[in-house]
């Protein structure tokens, strides 16, 4: 913000000493020209590209079926371990036998794993996946962590002590251990990949949120509105709720891209998605033991992590820094 | 002193006051003790009446409002007192009883117009709070009645500024609204708590005259709270003079103004700046007691010029000054100058 500032101090200063030694008068003034690149620079602030990405994936992810050109879970092994479309297939010597290895071709594009499944539909449904599992996660996450923090925030005492202790004991199991022991008690499943990721968010906002509503409850405005009559509940959701929102989209936005981590980590390790679900942890997996011949199943799949990570991480840093306190007012 | 304060009020005011405050004791178990913020303080109110409280920070007189309101916050407790609003005592109400009773016919304006405001709302939202809570309005009568109260309160083009936000209004504007709140639900008693002391003196100004208007408008009770003796001598019909949780001295503020009756209310007065007077400015030597422990005696008399043995070991008894509700805690009330 101050290097915008600065920045536009000087364009203008610059402006007007132009229009001081132009004795004639120009069209359009300097000063328009500083007000334009101005405003310029502020439509350059929405970070078009994230936007562009992370519309992207989720149009994947809805018309899934409609996009990919095979059927992510049909296998077809006289396919098996096609390689991109751009590499060609090559003489190799196994055991004193030369052989041909197969060429990519379009219909494959990404190529194929070793059951002869298209690399790119996994990729897409896997989108699909990852969409579900984060926007379930934050929803239940958030609503659990808001609910709780606000409630922890505002009333203090032992309803805090309560709260905060869980959400110590929460933060404190390592999450993949526990992943693990419960998808060894029950299947792993769409549901419990839910359940555990979101086990372990809800206490991360709700902190943050206990933090924020603990210091918008020492504000005149909530004293006024307990003057005003209106009771607890009123209190918490029309003067401590909206003031927290804030704080909750940008830990919300953060928290997108470690979770597609967390639940690509989780399927890698055979306790998340199961197979043959195509998540994108799963696909990296199966790839794992090709990795010298068959390097694209397991880095395409692995670029997809880090693009949709790094989409959301961009955006969120860019949520942060246009709800920032001192920001708000500009 | 509480009785003899009692018994002379009850003599001269044949009715019964739209508020009293029979010694409301306030105190907070903190870790280090017991603090007596407030300890034992009786006023009255009537209706359409000012009065004012001063005292220096710390005095208890912010406590003693939110002891009448019963929003004192933990570790502090109301541990005596009553406090009666139209002959019901407050301090028996339920909680929801009691939410009933704040902001339609108790309400409040505190200090910092920064904070004292919503940034997440509408000014004309926040108006709105109040008047949906107790009057259950809705739609259009409540959008009316909203910019009917910005318009008392003089913001200029109300129905336009329905919609601002906090962060578009000048300070005094978001005063101003503050005042909106306060009286929206046109109640018996507006408690200023310091309303002036973030602005600055032409708003000040500005901002008593507006708070007198609206009290010849709707006939609210004032109570001022703060250590500024020039506001009560502008705003208010009688002062209460607070030192360590106690109400030291108490009257018509012309009788209080004209003949102080009590050292700490003298000093006070001598702190004030004066056009005519080229020395420097006076001072109260020393500190007010600590709150956890207060003094056995008179609790000004550490600081008192004229303190005797009597005064570091007994509390005064309330004496009468001139007209019947002068009153002053004090041993040797008025008889030094």
């Amino acid at each position: 913000m101050q290097n915008r500032l600065g920045l536009n101090r000087l364009l203008l200063r610059k402006a007007r000493a132009a229009s001081v030694s132009d004795a004639a008068p120009m069209q359009p003034t300097p000063l328009d020209d500083a007000i334009a690149v101005s405003h310029k620079r502020k439509l350059h602030l929405i970070p078009i590209i994230p936007m562009a990405v992370v519309g992207f994936l989720i149009f994947l992810a809805i018309f899934a079926n409609f996009v990919s050109p095979h059927d992510p879970k049909r296998s077809n092994l006289t396919d098996s371990l096609t390689p991109p479309f751009w590499v060609e297939g090559k003489v190799i010597t196994i055991a004193g036998q030369d052989r041909v290895t197969p060429a990519g071709s379009m219909d494959h594009v990404l190529g194929t794993d070793l059951h002869g499944r298209d690399i790119l539909s996994r990729i897409i449904h896997g989108t699909r996946i990852a969409v579900l599992v984060s926007g379930f996660v934050l929803l239940i996450a958030t609503t659990i962590g808001v609910t709780l923090g606000v409630v922890s925030g505002y009333f203090g005492g032992k309803p805090d002590a309560i709260i905060m202790r869980m959400v110590d004991i929460f933060l404190a199991f390592p999450p993949l251990l526990i992943a693990i022991v419960f998808s060894v008690v029950y299947e792993p499943s769409f549901r419990n990949v839910i359940i555990v990721i979101s086990a372990f968010y809800w206490a991360i906002t709700a902190r943050q949120v206990r933090a924020e509503a603990l210091a918008i409850k020492q504000q005149d405005f909530v004293t006024l509105a307990r003057v005003a009559g209106a009771s607890n509940l009123r209190i918490m959701v029309k003067h401590i709720l909206p003031n927290v929102f804030p704080t909750v989209l940008v830990i919300t936005t953060l928290q997108v891209g470690t979770v597609i981590i967390f639940e690509a980590s989780l399927s890698f390790l055979g306790v998340g998605i199961p197979p043959p679900n195509p998540s994108w942890g799963v696909v990296v997996s199966e790839g794992r033991d090709q990795l010298q011949t068959a390097w694209w199943i397991s880095l395409f799949p692995g670029m997809a992590i880090v693009i949709a990570v790094l989409t959301m991480n961009t955006l969120g840093d860019w949520v942060r820094d246009r709800l920032d306190p001192m920001m708000q007012h500009l | 002193m509480t009785q003899q304060m009692e018994q002379t009020e009850t003599k001269s005011y044949t009715g019964d006051h739209l508020l009293d405050v029979k010694d409301l004791s306030v105190y907070f178990f903190t870790r280090r003790g017991v603090a007596r913020a407030v300890d034992g303080v009786s006023f009255h109110l009537d209706e359409g009446e000012s009065l004012g409280i001063v005292g220096e920070s710390g005095s208890g007189k912010s406590v003693t409002a939110l002891g009448m309101l019963r929003l004192v916050p933990p570790p502090g407790e109301i541990v005596k007192g009553e406090v009666y609003l139209e002959g019901e005592d407050l301090t028996k109400l339920s909680g929801r009883q009691m939410r009933k009773i704040r902001g339609r016919k108790m309400s409040m304006i505190l200090q910092d117009p920064m904070t004292s405001l919503n940034p997440s709302f509408a000014i004309g939202n926040q108006v709105a709070e109040s008047l949906s809570i107790h009057q259950g309005l809705r739609g259009k009568t409540l959008k009316n009645k909203v910019v009917d109260m910005l318009k008392m309160v003089r913001i200029p083009a109300a129905e336009a500024r329905v919609g601002d936000f906090p962060h578009q209004l000048s300070g005094g504007m978001r005063q101003r609204s503050a005042g909106a709140i306060g009286i929206s639900c046109m109640p018996k008693i507006l408690i200023c708590d310091e309303p002036t002391t973030a602005l600055d003196m032409t708003i000040q100004a500005q901002y008593l005259e507006l708070l007198k208007d609206v009290q010849e408008e709707t006939g609210v009770a004032f109570i001022f709270i703060t250590h500024d003796m020039g506001i009560v001598a502008k705003m208010c019909d009688r002062v209460n003079v607070m030192y360590a949780g106690r109400i030291v001295e108490s009257g018509p503020v012309l009788d209080v103004f004209r003949n102080p009756s009590h050292p700490y209310t003298i000093s006070l007065l001598r702190c004030l700046p004066r056009l005519e007077a080229v020395e420097r400015l006076e001072s109260i030597d020393g500190q007010p007691p600590d709150p956890h422990v207060f003094p056995s005696g008179c609790r000004f008399a550490p600081r008192c010029p004229k303190a005797q043995a009597i005064c570091h070991e007994t509390y005064p008894e309330t004496t009468v000054m001139t007209g019947t509700d002068h009153l002053a805690a004090c041993h040797f009330p008025g008889d030094w100058k």
